[in-house]
């Protein structure tokens, strides 16, 4: 039995017949197609593993790492296209840049403060690190930032992988650049308040993060700042690794 | 043993940024709650209370009904509003957007005017504006 | 290029249009009050009453409630969400709201049509 496997190249939509096979992923039927159909398809993909997030693609109309999906789940009709929102450089290629410079805007690096001189024992029990530890696992393979509409609505929209990022900073006690990363994701338009909630970045996220949490969570942290002054952020967490430090 | 962490920083107070939060997405939330406490309450009283002309003029008469509906009055023109204003805002460039407020404020202040001379009209047996 | 569209989508743009739509009745109802209350109006008060208590404005009626609170128990889980609750559950939660939604339309149908029940 062969699946039928149409591609949009550049606009145009090419169809291939690929031999059903057990076990088969899509990546799988696009390096067949490559090899032995037509050599001229280009794609990304590295690991194989979904750990790189390098083949993020929409697979019958839904985004997904193409290592990831099995294709005998999809039926004999597959479509494969390239990330949304994100310009094309050929066939199922996209750059990334415009993502990466979302990703660069809230400064997606750890800053220690330069007060604390030890390393900050954070312990299990004391549960600082809980809330990071549920947005850790981005592989910024831009798979939301594809599935995200509002980002269709208002193209500057940092969208949820970058505001995943700056929560993840903010939480973190040690970090020293909350109010320069506060700053951005409060904006207007680019930042958290444009957000919707449509929660399709939950849905299609291949590590099982959940943005829309981090993108609320953010939206709280700028309405206590504002309300209660600086030092209500994180209330208990701040207490939390003031007792371990002191 | 880590020194405490200074939270008053002089040169970090200078460059303080100024923390942007949107009172158009709070106030619509929590507009959003009091709508469903105030227009709940205005669809069972309209439903279940009597229904009578004469009663529901006597009723408009009554103080607490009268403020009840101001209140609805003013909270659902905000909400209603204020959601236009988001989905306009949506589609719009950033130059146009003290227009956008210029306009719908004005809407507004029409509509809480014209719904107030609709109450008025129960206390005074003739609204003010309307023929 | 065809995009499947989530279901937190397709609920948003719910959301919207079933919210312009109670602001468009907003107006209508200050129409129609304006009007029965001008000394104009006021005479035909009693038949525009009567006009309105027929089956199919009770029944236009009944849309409109299910517009007002598909609008608000939707608002009730997108407040949730902006608490972090029923955020990975986000479809179960859409599906819970439409089944409330029905639900009580179903019983403020009976409410305002006895006559079903008989």
């Amino acid at each position: 039995m062969a699946i039928t496997i149409r591609i949009n190249r550049n606009g145009i939509e090419d169809v291939f017949q690929v031999e059903a096979k057990t076990q088969q992923t899509v990546l799988d039927a696009l390096f067949y197609i490559q090899n032995e159909l037509d050599s001229s398809l280009s794609f990304r993909c590295s690991c194989r593993v979904g750990m790189c997030g390098s083949c993020g693609m929409v697979i019958n109309g839904k985004e997904g790492l193409a290592c990831r999906t099995s294709l005998n789940q999809l039926g004999i009709d597959v479509s494969v296209q390239p990330l949304r929102h994100i310009p094309v450089i050929k066939d199922l290629v996209v750059d990334m840049e415009g993502f990466f410079s979302k990703y660069r805007s809230i400064e997606p690096y750890f800053s220690p403060r330069v007060e604390i001189s030890e390393p900050i024992v954070a312990s299990p029990q004391s549960g600082i690190r809980k809330d990071i530890d549920l947005g850790l696992e981005c592989i910024s393979c831009g798979l939301c930032l594809s599935a995200c509409d509002v980002v269709s609505m208002v193209p500057e929209f940092l969208g949820p992988a970058a505001l995943n990022r700056a929560y993840n900073l903010v939480a973190d006690v040690r970090d020293d650049r909350t109010d320069q990363r506060l700053s951005v994701v409060g904006a207007p338009r680019i930042g958290v308040w444009q957000c919707h909630t449509h929660m399709s970045c939950v849905e299609v996220c291949p590590k099982n993060i959940a943005p829309t949490r981090a993108i609320v969570n953010l939206k709280r942290i700028l309405i206590r700042r504002s309300l209660l002054g600086k030092r209500h952020h994180f209330i208990p967490k701040v207490h939390a690794i003031k007792m371990e430090v002191d | 043993m880590a020194t405490e962490s200074k939270q008053e920083n002089p040169k970090q107070e200078a460059a303080r940024p100024v923390i942007l939060v949107s009172w158009s997405w709070m106030l619509q939330r929590f507009t959003g709650i009091l709508l469903l406490v105030f227009l709940g309450g205005h669809l069972w009283v309209e439903h279940f209370m009597n229904t009578t002309t004469r009663v529901v003029s006597l009723r408009l008469t009554h103080w607490i009904y009268t403020f009840l509906d101001i209140s609805l009055l003013i909270i659902v023109v905000y909400h209603g509003l204020n959601g236009l204003r988001s989905i306009v805002r949506e589609r719009m460039i950033r130059s146009h957007f003290i227009w956008i407020d210029i306009v719908l404020w004005g809407i507004g202040i029409f509509t809480i005017i014209w719904g107030l001379d609709i109450l008025w009209a129960f206390w005074y047996h003739h609204p003010f504006f309307v023929v | 290029m065809n995009h499947e569209k989530t279901l937190g989508r397709n609920v948003f743009w719910g959301h919207r249009i079933t919210g312009l739509l109670i602001l468009g009745y907003l107006y209508l109802h200050l129409v129609l009050l304006s009007a029965i209350l001008s000394p104009l109006g006021s005479q035909h008060f009693n038949a525009v009453a009567s006009v309105v208590e027929r089956p199919p404005f009770i029944a236009a009626d009944m849309v409109l409630f299910a517009i007002i609170l598909f609008h608000a128990v939707n608002g009730i889980r997108l407040i949730l969400a902006d608490f972090g609750l029923m955020i990975r559950e986000n479809r179960f939660a859409i599906w819970t709201a439409m089944t409330i939604v029905a639900v009580m339309v179903f019983i403020a149908s009976l409410v305002m049509f006895p006559d079903l029940l008989r």
